[in-house]
This record gives structure tokens, sequence and C-alpha cells, in this order.
């Protein structure tokens, strides 16, 4: 573990032990201060002298005189300086803190003594602190705080080999879902003042679970080919390869504010430098789980598990639903196992589990349980069992599929709603319901449309039509009946085309004096039906003025009454009949009457 | 002779394919039974083939294409009692209990309505109106009571027809659809990103208001709603 502790803040007690004098221009304030005043026994903490001063021409370096009772385990120093222009004249104010890391090695009551320190010819002195040792560690033995690499010494030191990102992955060949630990961390051989990414860490291609995050620095101790490190750790995670192939775990980079160590306290500024540094790229080789024996119950599980199924009840009414938990426990990617796939069981309704992760990361593993919950709706009453559920997965260490098995469970339901009684009034009982079975073979298919046909509409139409017909015939013989004109007017039509036909006829048979009798009749008669008039009781007069009344125009008239004459004629003067042709004189009769 | 048959094929396949869907479900391998009766489906529609095919998808758990295509045999032929009994059966296994709500004086209206199918209705409307229309005719042309009587009493049997048929078209209009996929989340919008409103499972019978691109705003019988993927659903008719 990490050292804890050392720079904590809360009991921290700054302890003023020495003040100046006097206000003078170079004069410098020098104190001492203990990060706690009770400690554990062998427990480290920080003593800091620090001199405040403006205008310091050289460092001033204190002297701590042996502590009886405790252990100087390091000494470093920090610099930090201040300028500001106070009524137009440059003020430089710096201050240096030299940081000793301590351990009591005795309990009970511990002084450290006054801290001493000369300057321009001038003694300084700090109040003494007093320490209590207690048996029972506040923390454990950890080592320096700080940079507890860097000597403290005032020497360049290249940051080449002396400052980097060292990025380790726990191993380099994997099988898909199988673990890999990194560690991110920061070696330095310099103190370290602050830091941050300068490109973040991403894992693409990996199922990331985070282990440790650095919200600051915690260096320790760290030797490495003969040279030692302060070694914060940055990042801790467990990493699960998603799919088979070459995947790299890329660059990253952090800036961490390098103090530097000056020849001269004077440096004005830049009493820290940025650095970036940045890691190696890491091929991770993922090899694919084998096809060839790979079962159908796997779902994904690649390390070492347990599996446990129980149901939360042996009984339910009224269609409640029943539980059936299947537990995963163990090591490996518990996070991407799907769910199982229950086979469909008659009778019962089995809904998409609630699945739960409670995962924790232990020494580079991870290591939990899965569970998922499968509500179970039994659709009708009885004994239900539910086969025993398989579980596969990969175990990378035999390379080899391994099967886990849980129940069969069973339950029974009764008061479903689907439910028949259980006996009828005839007594038979019943022992459950189902669906009715299939129909039989068949020799021929209909082919129905799921549309209705379109032609029952057309004879509802038709139909309608006929209705029409029916009301008209009804009211044209009522008017037949109860109206005269109306039903001389309908007789009219056919009464002249049949003098017309006699007419006719006569012609043939060269009965002139008879066809022009009927020719006179019919033009007649056809007038008198057509507007209701007695023409045998009209005298020609009385016609002409009747007709004009019914607007037929005077031509007409003319020609009618022209036919009509020359009908006359022909009948009573026979001897002319030879000189007019009867033929023409039927022609316009028929013309006249269709222009009425 | 090649051409007989193929024709011959074109007339046996479906009637085949069927057989051989009743052979497999016997022998309980109902994937292979659902894929024969699909393929027997794809010449015409026949409510044998409608119905057995719910039975073969019921048994492989898949609820809501049952219901689609029993309510497809029903249409066709609602008087056989497998199919109101099977319907019935399998409406009761589905997760969301909607219930039916409706009086037992509207249930039996319903029922008699349903008597007959959208096209038996039709018929019966247009062969018992036309003849009400010409009894109709006679009676205004001659007035014999039996007429008039005969008139009356085919019209109220056209207007029987005609209401069942009505029932029915109202029903197709209202675009009926069950939901084919085991659970599925309404969403208040058509789009993945609005919010969820409800969930609702395998069967459950909806009717769709609107669609939109590849969503379908759907209205379970209480009223409430929602938009899904309309690959969610399966239209009855």
């Amino acid at each position: 573990m990490s050292p804890r502790g050392a720079l904590r803040g809360a009991g921290a007690a700054l302890v003023l032990a020495a003040l100046a004098s006097a206000a003078l221009a170079a004069e410098i304030e020098f104190t001492a201060s203990v990060d706690q005043t009770t400690v554990g026994l062998g427990e480290q903490f920080q003593l800091v002298l620090s001199v405040r001063g403006e205008d310091m021409l050289s460092a001033p370096s204190p002297t701590l005189p042996p502590v009886p009772g405790l252990d100087v385990l390091g000494r470093s120093t920090s610099q930090s300086t201040n300028i500001s222009f106070i009524g137009g004249q440059l003020k430089k104010e710096a201050t240096v803190s030299f940081i000793y890391g301590m351990a009591a090695k005795q309990l009970g009551k511990v002084v450290i003594p006054p801290a001493t320190l000369t300057y321009q010819g001038k003694q300084y002195q700090t109040q003494p602190i007093e320490l209590t040792v207690v048996k029972a560690p506040q923390g454990q033995a950890a080592p320096m705080p700080g940079a507890p690499g860097v000597t403290g010494g005032r020497s360049q030191i290249p940051l080449e080999g002396n400052l980097f990102l060292s990025v380790t992955a726990s191993r380099k060949t994997v099988y898909v879902g199988e673990p890999i630990a990194v560690d991110i961390a920061l070696y330095t051989r310099f103190q370290i003042e602050n830091g941050g990414w300068a490109t973040m860490p991403t894992f693409e291609g990996f199922w990331t679970e985070k282990v440790f995050e650095a919200d600051r620095f915690q260096f320790e101790r760290r030797t490495v080919e003969g040279k030692t490190y302060g070694v914060a750790d940055l990042k801790r995670v467990v990493l699960f390869p998603i799919s088979p192939g070459e995947t790299t775990i890329k660059p990253m980079a952090f800036n961490a504010a390098v103090a530097q160590s000056s020849q001269s306290i004077f440096d004005m500024l830049g009493s820290s430098q940025s650095v970036r540094v940045d890691s190696k790229p890491i091929t991770i080789k993922v090899l694919p789980l084998p096809e060839s024996d790979k079962p159908a119950e796997f779902t994904g599980g690649v390390g070492r598990f347990t599996l446990a199924g129980e149901m939360d009840r042996a009984t339910t009414t009224n269609g409640e639903p029943v539980n059936l938990s299947l537990r995963l426990a163990g090591t490996g990617n518990l996070r991407m196992i799907d769910p199982p796939k229950l086979a469909a069981i008659p009778g019962l309704k089995i809904l998409t589990p609630e699945v739960k992760d409670d995962v924790r990361v232990e020494s580079g593993t991870v290591r939990g349980t899965k569970s998922f919950r499968f509500p179970i709706i039994p659709q009708g009453d009885g004994r239900f069992e539910v086969p025993m559920v398989t579980i596969a997965f990969f175990d990378p260490e035999s390379k080899s599929y391994k099967k886990l098995t849980a129940g069969p469970f069973s339950f029974s339901a009764s008061g479903s709603a689907s439910s028949a009684p259980v006996a009828e009034a005839s007594g038979l009982k019943v022992l459950g319901t189902d669906i009715d079975y299939i129909k039989p073979d068949a020799v021929s298919l209909g082919s129905m449309s799921m549309d209705p046909p379109w032609w029952p509409n057309a004879m509802m139409l038709l139909s309608l039509a006929t209705v029409g017909l029916a009301v008209g015939y009804r009211g044209h013989s009522q008017r037949l009946r109860s109206d005269r004109g109306y039903a001389r007017k309908s007789r009219s039509t056919a009464l002249v085309r049949r003098r017309l036909k006699q007419a006719e006829q006569l012609l043939k048979k060269q009965d002139e004096k008879g066809f022009h009798a009927e020719l006179s009749r019919a033009v007649l008669g056809y007038l008198g039906d057509r507007f209701n008039l007695d023409t045998s009781a009209l005298t020609r007069d009385q016609l002409r003025a009747a007709l004009a009344e019914r607007s037929v125009a005077s031509p007409t008239i003319d020609a009618l009454f022209d036919v009509v004459d020359r009908c006359e004629v022909a009948r009573f003067s026979p001897g002319e009949a030879a000189a007019r042709d009867p033929h023409k004189l039927f022609d316009a009769a028929r013309d006249v009457m269709a222009g009425i | 002779m090649p051409a007989l048959l193929a024709v011959l094929a074109l007339v046996l396949g479906p009637v085949q394919a069927y057989n051989d869907g009743n052979r497999l479900y016997a022998q309980k391998d109902y994937a292979g039974a659902v894929h024969a009766y699909e393929e027997a489906l794809k010449t015409g529609n026949d409510p044998r083939v409608h119905y057995n095919l719910g039975n073969a998808l019921f048994r492989s758990g898949k609820i809501g294409e049952a219901i689609v295509h029993y309510r497809r045999a029903y249409f066709l032929t609602p008087r056989d009692h497998d199919i109101v009994a099977n319907l019935a059966f399998v409406r009761a296994y589905r997760v969301d209990k909607t219930s039916g709500g409706s009086s037992p004086l509207a249930h039996a209206a319903d029922r008699a309505l349903r008597w007959l199918s959208r096209s038996e209705a039709s018929l019966i409307a247009g062969v018992l109106f036309t003849l009400a229309g010409l009894a109709l005719a006679a009676w205004i042309v001659w007035r014999g009571p039996p007429l008039g009587f005969a008139a009356g009493v085919l019209a109220l049997l056209g207007l029987y027809g005609f209401l069942a048929q009505q029932l029915w078209a109202g029903e197709v209009g209202s675009r009926p659809a069950v939901v084919v996929v085991p659970e599925v989340s309404a969403a208040s919008g058509p789009g993945d990103e609005f919010k969820q409103v409800l969930l609702i499972h395998d069967g459950t019978e909806v009717k769709i208001r609107e669609t939109r691109g590849e969503w379908a705003l759907v209205q379970l019988p209480g009223g409430s709603g929602g938009w899904l993927k309309q690959s969610a659903v399966e239209r009855v008719y």
C-alpha cells in the first residue's frame, strides 16, 4: 500500500517558533512546524523549517541538532519566490522550506529542540516542539513523503532516466475476456510539485475496471537498477479485452512540474519546470476463444465461476410470478456475462431477467457475483418444472470450456386467472386446458380474399333503380286514371301511329278515299290528343285560334290546314286524285305531326 | 405436359405445404410447421392454414403472431369454434391483461353481428337488399300485401347483413395490430430520443393511429398509447 498520512493536513499544527525581533530590511523569518503533534511509534511525520525573507542573498541553511528519540530519515528542500511591486519598488520575497522526514523510536513525550540559523551575522532560532509518541501507529510505516529520491542537493540531474512514466501490464498474451492488470506510475528522482495528464489514459478495445486513481501524489521509495526513485502510483486498472487480435494500450502522457534545484536561491522565476513524460505503447495479443468445442450454453464468461440457483417460493397463487435467481460467483469478466437463455416452457411465461453485478477488484483480479433474476408467470394451475439450467464459461487456465448447472426447479401454481374449474357440474374432473388441435389435412385450399366482393353493392344499385322505375310507373298509371288530359296525351302517339299505319295500308289497297279520310282523322285526332281539344266540335277558325293560343307556329298551322284541305279535296273530288301524289301527302302529314 | 405439371404444382404446392405442416406439427416440430404453413399462405388465404399456423406459433411461444393468424382465420370464418376457443385461450397467456370492459349487451350484439364474416355479410346485404328492392318495386306496382311483407322482411335481414359488414369495415379501418416482440417500450414521440412512457409485451392488441417513417403511434384498448417501431407490431388485416 502507498504511504498514508505523511502529508495529511488535518491535525497538522503549525507552531510558530521564532520571529525576527525587529522589522529591519534584511531580517528574515525562521519558523518550524510539524504536520502532526501526536505520532505513532515508528510512524513518519514531517518537520518543516522554513525561512522567509526579502532579498535573501544566500541560502541560509539551518542546523538541526541531533534529536534524542527521533530518527531523521531524509531531507529535501522546496523553494518559492514571490515578486511584487509596491510603491514602484520591486519586492522579492523568497521562502525556502527544509523538509525533514522523521520517525519516532520511543514512546512518550519527545521534544524537538530549537533549530538554529545564521544569516548576515545574526542568529535565528526556532521554538522547541513537543511531540507525543503513542503506541498504536496512526498509519503504516511508510517511506518518505515528498520526493525522497531527491538527494536534496543542488546539483543538476539530467531528466533522462530520472523521470519517466511507467505503464506495466500483468501479461501480454491473454484470451478474450481474461483480465490484465495495468499499473501506471510516475518514477522520479526530482521533486514534483504538481502534475496532470497531458493525454488521458484510454483503453480502447477493453472493458475497463478501475482499481485506483490518484488524486494527489503519494510517493514511495523504490530502487530500480541501483537507483532510488520516488514512485507515485497514478492509476491502476484491470482490462478485459473485448475482441481477439492485437490490441494496443496507447501511449499516455503526463505533465509534471519539476522543482528546479538551482545553484542559487535567487532564481527569480522558474522555480519549477513543466516536463512532459510519455509512456511506451504496449501491445497485447488477444487470443480468440476456441470455437471448436464452444458449448451452446456459453454466455461470454471467462474465468472461474460457480453457479447457484434458487426459486424464491415453491407455491404461487393467482398468477403471481415466481422468481428464479441464478447466481454466478467467482473471478473473471463478470460484467461481460450475458444472461443464459431459458428454453420456452409451455404454460409458463418467462420474462426478461433482472441483472445485478456485485464486483470488486482484488489483487489484479476481478471477483464478485453476477445474478440473474427471471420472473416466471404461470399461465395456468398445476405443478411446473423449470428444467436444469446450464451456463458454460471458458477457463483460461485449463484452456477449456466448463459447464455449470443449477436446478431443476419446480413450483406449483393455483388460482390462476385462466385456469378452468377443477370439476364441472357434471362431476367430470378437468385435468387442464389446452388449445384445440389443428385442422385436418386438405385436398384443396381456398384462396379467400380479405376484401369483400364488390358486386353485391352493384346489385343493390340496380335494385334501387328498379324501385325508382316502379315508383315512376306507379305515378304514370295513377295519372292515366285520374288526369284525362294526361291520358289523352300519353295515348296520342300510339293512336297517331295506328291511324297512319291504317292510312298507309289503305293507300296500298288503292283505296284513295279511305286513305284520305283516315289521314285527315289521324291529323285531327292527333291535334285533339296532343292539346286536349275536341277537334270535331270546333270550327276551322276556332281551331286555328286554339292552336295559336297553345303557341304552335303559324307556318306549322298553315301546313296542317293544307294537309287537311287536300285530304278534303281528294275525298270529295276523286277525279283530281290522280293529279295528286298520295305518298307525298302522307309524308307531309307525318312531318307536320312531328313538327308539333 | 410440362405446363400441365407446373399448373399442378401451383395448385398442389400450397396443399402439399399445408399437409407437410400438419405432419411436422404432429411430430412437435413447431418451427418447421410454422415454415410450412407460411409457405402455404403465400398463394392465398385459407382460414384452416391461418388457424393451424396460429397453433404452431403458439407452441413456439410466439403469442403475438399466433393472435394475428387466429384473428385472420376468425375474420374469414367467424363461426368456427376452434378459432374462437384458441383465440381466447392464447389471449389469456398475454402479460398485459388489457380489460375488455364491454357490457354484456354490447358483447352479445358484437357476437350476433360477427356471426357472419365480412364477405358473407356483404353478400347477404347485397342480395337481400336487391330482393327487397325488387319486392318493393313489385308492391309499388301491384300493391299485394304479401309483397309488402316480403319487402319488409328482406330489408330487415339485409339491414342485419349491412350492419355486420359495417362492423367489420370499421374494424379493418381502425388498423388493428398485435405486438410481436417479447417486450417493447413505447416512447412519447417517433424516435429513440423521446421519453419512454409505456412498457408493452408480446400479444398486446393495439390500433395504429398514425405512422411516420418507421414509427407508428399505437393505442391500447384502455386509451393509453405511444410510439413504437413498426417492426414491433404486425398488422392483422
